[in-house]
């Protein structure tokens, strides 16, 4: 196997990525408003989720997921159980920076809408949305390039990735240092623009987010 | 209709017959706090109430537990007869029913930053009213004028002034054609030199029939425009009376020392 036929993994990586991204945005968001609600059912349960996820390692959460869960006789695929666990483990983090974002609209903002008797669907995606999104998005993109970095650890239960493909070409013969460097750049050929994304967004709003 | 083309809803017969809102025994804690000890106020159709008094006597807190903002501990709201507020209410009450009959003015104008002045009238006409959006941009088009903004329906709040924030905040709450006006301190947040608009439109809005409260350290506004007058102070109403009888002949030590501290001018 030569280097270049490293990049077969790409596609993986992606699909590790992107699925696992929009899992977590989805899981989010029940989680953002279960930690914001007065209802003690629904903010401990959403706490609950947030200690769990970011509690375990993701490492644990895929080998839980993958040799745990089965449906019927057959087994979870590496990619579905590491998109269920990265998923899971980002949603407490972009769960909460969606609070954050709508912690950080003014409360006369909240008050308007219940004074001009708006709906609560209204006033969530029409008005605290829209001033909620520039905290979030910086946030989210953030946690985003984490997400890519970690869809790393789903080769060791045998997702067929960029770092699988790269490990199989160490094994039969490849450079290790060249491999792995070519590999390297591919990620930062991702996350390179997303964090030029979140810096972008962070200066346009004068926030400041945390590295991944 | 009246002068600013805000409805007043009510039939002359029934403006006789009941007060256009009262409010009996309302009390209000802040955890061990007491804020609100018993106030009881009633509004003819058309009356303009204004409330003074020292900051953190509670004025603020009552005219939002008039719109529900703040759910009162006990007490009773009945608005044109019908009751929205008890304690037995609480777990029934329709607050955005309650809510479309009173307008709120705050004060720090809360209007929404990422609309332009036109679209913060419209918004709530078109998602609470369920007007058109046509209906609802005429309508706005119409308020922004008489307050004086005609020429600004394109702007945003940042681009306005304070004055002229509020001023739209005034726009939107009548777009909703609300029976009740509430004013929390509509000027307090406003450079002295732009409260003069905001005033004017509020003192013609007044003299159209509105039903109106007004929480407000401008005496002289409360003396030109309001009908009666309460001073508020450590929860409780301290002492009302017209204009002319609080601000010139104070029975009560408490509202003479805080009228000759706010200015000495009208006495």
């Amino acid at each position: 196997m030569t280097v270049p036929q490293v990049l077969q993994g790409l596609g993986v990586t992606l699909e590790l990525w992107l699925g696992s991204l929009a899992l977590a945005i989805i899981l989010a968001i029940p989680v953002a408003l279960g930690r914001r609600s007065k209802n003690r059912f629904a903010y401990g349960f959403a706490s609950l989720w947030v200690t769990i996820a970011r509690g375990l390692p993701p490492t644990v959460w895929l080998f839980l997921l993958f040799f745990g869960v089965k449906f019927g006789p057959t087994a979870t695929s590496p990619v579905i159980a590491s998109i269920v666990g990265l998923g899971i483990v980002t949603s407490a983090y972009i769960g909460d920076s969606i609070r954050a974002g709508l912690e950080s609209v003014e409360k006369g903002q909240w008050e308007a809408c219940s004074a001009l008797a708006l709906s609560r669907p209204t006033t969530y995606l029409r008005v605290i949305g829209p001033q909620a999104l520039p905290i979030t998005l910086a946030a989210t993109a953030a946690y985003a390039i984490s997400l890519l970095k970690n869809t790393a650890i789903a080769s060791i239960i045998g997702a067929n990735d960029l770092v699988y493909y790269a490990n199989t070409a160490v094994q039969l013969g490849s450079d290790a240092i060249v491999t792995f460097l070519f590999v390297g750049i591919i990620y930062l050929v991702f996350t390179i623009p997303v964090g030029f994304l979140a810096r972008t967004i962070e200066s346009r709003t004068g926030i400041a987010v945390s590295g991944a | 209709m009246n002068d600013l083309g805000v409805s007043t809803n009510l039939a002359h017969d029934d403006a006789l017959t009941m007060s256009a809102l009262r409010a009996h025994g309302i009390l209000k804690s802040f955890g061990d706090r007491r804020v609100l000890n018993g106030i009881d106020v009633e509004l003819a159709q058309g009356e303009h109430l204004a409330i003074i008094g020292p900051s953190g006597g509670g004025k603020s807190t009552f005219i939002r537990c008039l719109n529900l903002l703040e759910l009162p501990d006990a007490g009773e709201i009945i608005v044109h007869g019908q009751p929205v507020w008890t304690p037995e209410l609480a777990k029934t009450v329709d607050l955005r029913a309650h809510r479309k009959k009173i307008g709120m003015v705050f004060q720090q104008f809360n209007l929404f930053p990422t609309m332009s002045a036109i679209q913060n009238v419209s918004f709530a006409q078109v998602h609470t009213l369920r007007r058109s959006k046509e209906e609802a941009n005429d309508r706005s088009k119409a308020l922004l004028e008489q307050v004086g903004l005609g020429t600004h329906l394109g702007h945003r709040p940042t681009e306005m002034s304070g004055g002229q924030q509020q001023r739209v905040a005034i726009a939107r709450a009548l777009a909703l054609d609300p029976e009740i006006m509430l004013f929390d301190e509509p000027t307090s947040a406003i450079d002295p030199e732009m409260r003069v608009e905001v005033l004017r439109v509020m003192k013609d809005l007044a003299a159209s029939g509105m039903t109106m409260i007004t929480v407000t350290h401008e005496l002289r506004f409360a003396q030109e425009a309001a009908q009666e007058v309460i001073f508020l102070a450590g929860g409780v109403v301290a002492e009302r009376g017209t204009p002319e009888q609080l601000f010139k002949h104070p029975e009560n030590q408490r509202t003479r020392q805080f009228v000759n501290a706010v200015t000495g001018d009208l006495r």
